[in-house]
């Protein structure tokens, strides 16, 4: 194997690239959404209007090649160590809202994110033993 | 002939279940397009660490297992997190 074979399967490469696709899936998913955005229409609720956009369906792509890269790294880390690790999307999403989308987010926001992130921190051993036994 | 009668049964349930699960899946995913078009990301996406605690609480009902102390701490401080960003 190749060193650049070796490095790519490596599952914290992985689950670094499933964090990063899924970061980007979710900043797709809202600019498509925000492209299509019709609050006239009832049907806009149900979010297949989304779908019109080539955004939505770009972020489609990017949400099942980060489920393809998750599955990769569980297959070598167990979900007890993967799970937390892949909680820092809940800082990256904030975090590129900010920068790509220009959103502007409050103290109080950021507050509650980093208390989401704490309470997070502290279930994720015993929240992965249940789901994986779920 | 029991054996039969019952795997059977276990095939339609999973495939039941299965099913239930993409489609759940499915009005999860495009609801969440629904709220993206009016609501910030930031402001919305928090409210995916809901789903861990429902998780806990679905081990709890189906697998019987126990709420430990660590895991309804962690769960009021979520909600805690949550609430705040909701209000902010």
């Amino acid at each position: 194997m190749t060193l650049l074979q070796r490095w790519f399967v490596n599952p914290w490469v992985q689950l670094s690239i499933c964090v990063l696709l899924g970061t980007v899936a979710e900043i797709f998913l809202k600019i498509g959404a925000v492209q299509t955005a019709d609050p006239a229409n009832a049907w806009s609720w149900t979010g297949l209007t989304g779908l019109r956009s080539t955004w939505v369906w770009w972020g489609i792509l990017a949400s099942v090649l980060s489920l393809f890269n998750w599955l990769a790294t569980l297959r070598k880390l167990p979900l007890t160590i993967a799970f937390p690790v892949a909680n820092v999307v809940h800082i990256l999403v904030p975090l590129s809202c900010w920068i790509v989308l220009g959103e502007a987010i409050l103290a109080r926001r950021w507050l509650g994110i980093a208390l989401v992130l704490i309470g997070l921190t502290i279930v994720a051993k015993p929240a992965a033993k249940l789901e994986e036994r779920l | 002939m029991d054996i039969t009668a019952r795997e059977s049964y276990s095939r339609v349930h999973a495939i039941v279940v299965f099913a239930a699960a993409i489609a759940a899946f499915a009005v999860n995913f495009f609801v969440n397009i629904g709220l993206l078009q009016r609501f910030d990301l930031s402001y919305f996406f928090p409210f995916q660490g809901l789903s861990v605690i429902l998780i806990a609480l679905a081990g709890a009902w189906v697998l019987k297992e126990k709420l430990t102390l660590r895991l309804t701490i962690g769960s009021i401080i979520i909600s805690l997190g949550v609430i705040l960003v909701s209000l902010s």
